[in-house]
């Protein structure tokens, strides 16, 4: 019994089951379209990876109450600015790596004193820097551009070590989020979220814990962008697209209120899995390019609906 | 002249409600007078002229907006932009069968639709306004994209060239606003949405159906930026790229801030003279050429630059 506790203390048991739920379920759904899928399983898994790390960043937001709009213009402006030092500078070397995680810091603390330290409203505020991060990412390159180094890219290609970089993927996101979760400052953030008004009292500098939040979020989209490079082979300006409103959805699927006090990794890494099965399933069943759009904004929405319906978010 | 004396008159709600309605307009002269300087004839009637027609479209999709973010709560519509642009391309290619009459039916009828479809998802679905109306633009999107089968064609007519160049758009959206600032100072429903803004609890408690109050308010909100599609049609011509119109959306947003506009307070009044500085500052970006990309930069400075001093939430201590 006291392991169980102890499990539950932890691991969000319900939102880890819905979310294993649907993930398992997707997957299902598309081996029985396609049985072919089978045989690519663990490279849309890695197209999941770039969505997984926004998710956890959003996570991580939403547990503090605040919410980030802006991780998908992030992520696609730590894509380019690195692709374009390569090109262009020729800084080809480990600093490729440190460039991207340098671009997701400085989006992160940006964010933060916005949200934190100003007391911005998170939604525009993020929505504002969002706009500047977009703007950035197509005043350094105009259109998709490449090649990245050619042994970055072989990472992807024949995993590190002869690891698959998918599984690498995997191990740092738990890692990461277990890093997180058995600190005991993840209290804080949880009390920020929930009551701030009375974690203030109880000692918390609620403001401080928001800009920690939105720092570590903007790691993660560092950390996102690095497998987008990786995936994509390229500098894309345009790459942050519909990644914003997904990984929202991933954190909420995962367990994420916008009231705030409650989210978990893991079962976001679920969720946004499962989502990416999802898009697949759409190429799948053969659904015409121009109908693809408005396809995916609806089971989007549909999702979103279901998912806040039975959370009993009212 | 105590300090205490002092700040309960800069805190009493008249000097702070004139104050705010001022400071759009006089960012705006400062802006004229900084345009003359640069480009003599910046000032003239015929430039001043053009400049009222460029603003009519963003300011009906301002109207929207305001009393949007009059509701309060997270009540926002980032869906305007979407709208307009998918009337633009969906009226160009209507005009090709029907008249005028029958094609501004129809898109108002989509503003109408998909601004329903934004308040029955935030009020009965509980998706945070943002991003439902997100969700919106990106359905108007796709529509557009599954219509126009990716290449949008047709032309503005005649007609729709005159409903929105100088006097014919001006007029139109003077009596619009007439009527909004009445509807809002004078009318129940005015107070309602002050009301529920203020205090929705409360104003729940008193009975109003704040549930159909703010679907209406959604309604009429696409309603007037599809309007404003058609407008902004006759303005470019062709169905511009969808690209290039839908950050007319952030553009609303930046105005009715700016304008002085938050939940329970401002009227349109502000919002009109953020309107007019937004309007000066993209044929600013037009004088000196500035690209796309830059745009989209100093629009996100902007907005973020003005959240810095109206957006910002209370100290937990107080």
């Amino acid at each position: 019994m006291k392991q169980l506790k102890l499990v539950e203390k932890y691991l969000n048991l319900k939102d880890l089951l819905a979310s294993t739920i649907f993930m398992v379920g997707i997957i299902s759904l598309n081996i029985f379209v396609n049985p072919g899928t089978l045989a690519y399983v663990g490279s849309i898994v890695l197209l999941a990876i770039p969505l997984a790390f926004l998710g956890l960043a959003e996570t991580l937001v939403l547990i503090t109450g605040e919410v980030d709009m802006s991780v998908g213009a992030g992520m696609a402006l730590a894509n380019v600015i690195p692709v374009y030092a390569y090109l262009y500078q020729g800084i080809g070397d480990y600093r490729f790596i440190l460039l991207h995680l340098a671009v997701g810091l400085a989006i992160g603390i940006i964010n933060g004193i916005l949200v934190g330290l100003i007391r911005v409203n998170s939604f525009l505020g993020t929505l504002a820097t969002s706009t500047i991060w977009t703007g950035l990412a197509l005043m350094i390159l105009h259109k998709p551009e490449g090649p990245i180094p050619s042994w970055y890219y072989g990472l992807f290609m024949y995993g590190f070590w002869g690891i698959p970089i998918v599984i690498f993927g995997i191990l740092v996101f738990i890692a990461l989020w277990f890093l997180f979760r058995l600190n005991k400052a993840s209290i804080h953030f949880y009390a920020s979220g929930s009551n701030p008004r009375a974690a203030f009292i109880a000692g918390i500098d609620v403001n401080k814990i928001k800009l920690l939040a939105f720092v570590i979020d903007g790691l993660l989209v560092g950390l996102a962008a690095l497998f987008i490079t990786g995936i994509t082979a390229s500098g894309d300006p345009n790459i942050g697209g519909s990644y914003t409103l997904s990984a929202i959805l991933a954190a909420v699927m995962g367990g994420a209120k916008f009231t705030g006090g409650t989210g978990d990794g893991v079962a976001t890494l679920f969720a946004a899995v499962g989502l990416t099965f999802t898009k697949n399933l759409i190429f799948s069943l053969g659904i015409p390019f121009y109908e693809q759009d408005i396809v995916n904004s609806f089971i989007i929405l549909v999702l979103l609906a279901i998912v806040i319906y039975f959370k009993g978010e009212r | 002249m105590s300090i205490n004396f002092r700040r309960k008159i800069f805190n009493s709600f008249k000097v702070r409600m004139y104050a705010s309605l001022l400071v759009p307009y006089l960012i705006f002269f400062i802006l004229l007078v900084l345009g003359q300087i640069i480009s003599p004839g910046y000032f003239s009637l015929d430039h001043l002229q053009s400049i009222l027609s460029l603003a009519a479209p963003l300011g009906l999709m301002v109207m929207g907006e305001t009393m949007v973010l009059i509701l309060g709560g997270d009540e926002i519509d980032i869906s305007v932009g979407d709208e307009a642009s998918s009337a633009i391309i969906i009226g160009a290619l209507l005009l090709q069968f029907y008249p005028l009459w029958l094609t501004t039916l129809i898109i108002l009828f989509q503003g109408i639709v998909f601004g329903a479809l934004n308040g029955l998802g935030r009020r009965y679905l509980k998706i945070p306004a943002l991003i439902m109306t997100f969700l919106t633009g990106r359905l108007l999107y796709g529509l557009s994209i599954f219509v126009t089968r990716g290449t949008p064609s047709g032309l503005a007519s005649p007609e729709v060239i005159k409903l929105s160049s100088f006097p014919m758009s001006t007029m139109l959206w003077v009596i619009l606003s007439v009527l909004l600032i009445l509807v809002l100072a004078k009318t129940v429903f005015g107070r309602i949405l002050y009301a529920i803004g203020d205090n929705p609890v409360a104003a729940y408690t008193t009975g109003i159906p704040i549930n159909l109050v703010s679907i209406i308010v959604y309604m009429l909100s696409g309603a007037l930026s599809a309007f404003s599609g058609l407008l902004l049609l006759g303005i470019f011509m062709i169905p511009a790229g969808y690209g290039v119109v839908s950050s007319y959306s952030l553009q609303a947003v930046v105005a009715t801030i700016l304008g002085g506009v938050s939940a329970g307070k401002g009227s349109y009044i502000g919002a009109i003279g953020g309107v007019l500085v937004i309007t000066v500052l993209n044929s600013f970006f037009t004088i000196f050429n500035i690209p796309e990309a830059e745009r989209t930069l100093l629009y996100g400075v902007t907005l973020a630059t003005i959240l810095i001093f109206y957006g910002r939430r209370e100290a937990i201590r107080k």
